[in-house]
């Protein structure tokens, strides 16, 4: 016995004791018993588990060849301290995340170039459309804002993107339960049996987007996702004619995090879709090792929309390759009541008299 | 009185049969039974039955089935033994024959076709002898105390208040209120109180009382019984048949809320009261439809408009969102890439939950019976 008593209770992590009565494994702190193989493979299992690693090669980017980035100029935003690029035909007036005017500080350099470029199939016409679209079967969207909001600025954007591959190798522990029911003349029985389940296995995963800019909204970039990246080429300065380039100001091994965070949950995901006939699963732990793992260094194309309502900016991305639009819009308050009350009270009556047909039915 | 004797007796022979006593039996008891038409069970059963009546009544009251032919000549007496007072009923395959003495010879020929007619309406060995018992004790003289003023009219068969809970004013009253539910609504609408239940179980007991009395109108039995313990301080609602299927659990739930404080505060006359007009409500309910409660179906219509319009509100508020965090990466999961190297599932404990069953049951004929009740 002497050396069982390390073990701790799988259902409440209390130090666990043999009880000699009942020849089990008791906790005296949530008084669960457990048969002591069952208890000895548990935390067999739990010492075996391989501790999380996820290493990352975030050599991304390539340097500039000479002269490549000779056309390209920096200008800098005043009020919010955004730097965008621009080839030096297209030129830039105003900040395209703040609205306020812009001035050309130099000549571009220093930052790594891009591996990849998306290149922009939605132009700005379509853009705009997409916007106003974006506004129909909003029933609580105020009428005057789509009457009085004017877009300030339409600016078509490249957004510096981390892209991560990688392979999982995972090992996550699942605790999941059975539920059985019976009953005799007098109770019914409802007996829960629990299990430790335990799924090891590899997964891949290929261009995980992180963004690179500060300036750039992440969760706005996360909600017109995803990008077709099969559709991107080797990156060239061409690209960028007649478009804005976000300069990255968070480099790979800053973004891992974020990248570390998505692909955990959905490989927990992946594992726990596989543990079927139970009736309850909840991940306990998991360990993620991350192999092969690699940053590429990407342009996506965006266009941004910068409206204003009432003194207030509203900012909507669009997925320059998808046209998915995100963006939140403003709520008219009276309506959000005006609907809620005539919704409750039509309800109301309608149920109140049906019940009364039925009744006299 | 021939019900009324009847309740005293069961409450007695409940009792003894809960509690074990033992009476001043014969040594071979009160039944035998050569063929094996009986189970020992139910031997033990009627022995107890026939024991309540010599300690209440002061007679032996045997029954025997016997392979002999000559039914006359049957020896009695290694059965009766001392006794000076008993009746036996004797039967063979092919008829039947009584003896008697004492207390006995009250059963005259036509009390005896009586016994014999309850006997054989039974459908069961055990139901029949338990009946001819019931019956044959009615034609002895009831020897147990009687108070002044407990014994009820034979109309008043719906009332047996056993505890004297209620003053004679009251009993009548509410024997009156009793009997017009039960004609209006052709059930029969009892109340019974008990001093003391003397270790029995209430549940059981209900539904003994309601079967051995015969309570309820027609093939189904009809009725509604409150049954009423001083000590301990219970009380039981059974419904049976139609009134079973007029007052479900849910029904008998709401009129144990409507009489459980009138029964802790000793105003047991109102409790009674409350019953009977309950039960009338939901007798009438079934029978005619329940009249539209404006009140009821305006609250519950309110909260589902309410909840409807809320939802509806939050779904549209939810249109104007679309800057959300993308919690996954499932899009970029490489095809085929997922291989399940090792999986196991481990066993660790289990939980057992029970919980006690509702006491509502339907009977072989289809009809349906429900129990409830509680303490006051």
């Amino acid at each position: 016995v002497a050396d069982l008593q390390g073990y701790k209770c799988p259902c409440c992590d209390g130090a666990i004791e043999f009880d000699s009565s009942s020849q089990k494994m008791k906790c005296p702190y949530c008084d669960s018993e457990f048969e002591i193989e069952a208890l000895q493979a548990y935390t067999a299992d739990l010492d075996n588990q391989p501790q999380g690693d996820m290493v990352w090669d975030t050599a991304a980017g390539t340097e500039w060849t000479e002269g490549e980035a000779e056309g390209l100029r920096v200008y800098t935003c005043n009020t919010c301290g955004g730097e965008v690029v621009a080839d030096e035909t297209t030129g830039a007036s105003e900040c395209p995340f703040c609205g306020n005017p812009v001035i050309m500080t130099g000549q571009f350099g220093g930052s790594l170039r891009p591996d990849l470029v998306i290149p922009f199939k939605v132009d700005k016409k379509a853009a705009i459309s997409i916007l106003q679209n974006h506004y129909k079967g909003k029933l609580l969207l105020p009428r005057v804002f789509k009457d009085q909001n004017h877009i300030k600025e339409v600016k078509g954007l490249y957004v510096p993107v981390w892209l991560f591959d990688t392979d999982a190798d995972a090992h996550v522990r699942y605790k999941a339960s059975k539920v059985r029911s019976w009953s005799d003349s007098q109770y019914k029985y409802t007996e829960t049996s629990y299990y430790s389940v335990t799924r090891a296995g590899g997964i891949g995963f290929e261009n995980v987007p992180v963004d690179g800019s500060t300036k750039m909204d992440d969760t706005l970039m996360e909600s017109i996702e995803p990008y077709h990246i099969e559709e991107a080429v080797d990156f060239h300065t061409a690209y960028l004619a007649g478009y804005l380039a976000d300069k990255y100001d968070v480099d790979a091994q800053a973004s891992i995090e974020r990248a570390n965070e998505r692909i955990k949950k959905s490989t927990e995901d992946a594992f726990a879709s596989t543990v079927t006939g139970y009736n309850t699963v909840e991940p306990v732990d998991s360990n993620i090792q991350l192999n092969n793992g690699r940053a590429r260094y990407a342009l996506y194309p965006v266009w941004i929309l910068n409206t204003q309502w009432k003194g207030k900016k509203f900012t909507f991305g669009i997925n320059g390759q998808t046209g998915k639009i995100a963006g939140d819009l403003p709520m008219d308050k009276g309506a959000f009541w005006r609907w809620l009350l005539g919704v409750a009270g039509a309800v109301t009556a309608a149920v109140f008299g049906i019940s009364y047909l039925i009744w006299l039915l | 009185m021939k019900r009324k004797i009847c309740f005293v007796l069961l409450a007695l022979v409940f009792c003894l049969s809960t509690v074990f006593c033992a009476g001043a039996a014969p040594a071979n008891g009160y039944i035998v039974d050569e063929i094996g038409n009986l189970t020992s069970a139910e031997i033990d059963i009627l022995n107890k039955v026939a024991e309540g009546i010599a300690n209440e009544q002061g007679i032996d009251l045997f029954y025997v089935y016997t392979r002999a032919e000559s039914l006359k000549d049957y020896d009695i007496s290694s059965l009766v033994g001392d006794s000076t007072d008993y009746f036996v009923m004797l039967e063979n395959e092919e008829s039947w024959y009584t003896f008697m003495s004492g207390l006995g010879e009250n059963i005259d020929a036509a009390a005896e076709e009586t016994l014999r007619e309850v006997y054989d309406n039974d459908e069961t060995y055990v139901g029949g002898v338990k009946a001819y018992m019931m019956e044959a004790a009615t034609y002895i003289p009831y020897i147990a105390d009687t108070p002044e003023g407990d014994i009820l009219t034979a109309d008043a068969h719906v009332l047996y208040d056993e505890a004297e809970l209620l003053s004679a004013d009251q009993q009548t009253a509410l024997i009156e209120k009793l009997m017009d539910v039960s004609g209006k609504y052709q059930a029969e609408i009892v109340v019974c109180t008990i001093k003391s239940m003397d270790g029995g179980d209430i549940d059981q007991f209900v539904e003994f009382l309601y079967d051995s009395m015969g309570f309820g109108y027609g093939d189904k039995k009809d009725g509604v019984l409150l049954l009423v313990s001083m000590e301990p301080r219970q009380y039981r609602i059974l419904s049976n048949g139609m009134a079973g299927e007029a007052i479900d659990q849910d029904a008998i739930a709401a009129i144990s809320d409507a009489i459980v404080s009138d029964l802790s505060d000793g105003v047991y006359d109102k409790a009674f009261t409350t019953f009977a007009e309950r039960c009338a409500y939901y007798l009438d309910g079934h029978l005619h439809g329940f009249p539209f409660d404006v009140g009821k179906t305006l609250i519950i219509s309110l909260g589902i408009g309410a909840i409807a319009g809320v939802i509806v509100a939050l779904v549209l508020k939810g249109q104007l969102k679309s800057v959300r965090k993308q919690e996954q990466a499932n899009v970029y999961v490489k095809a085929d890439s997922m291989v399940i190297t090792h999986q196991d599932a481990l066993f660790m404990y289990r939980n057992v939950q029970r919980t006690e069953k509702s006491s509502s049951k339907s009977s072989g004929s289809g009809s349906s019976r429900n129990v409830g009740g509680g303490s006051f």
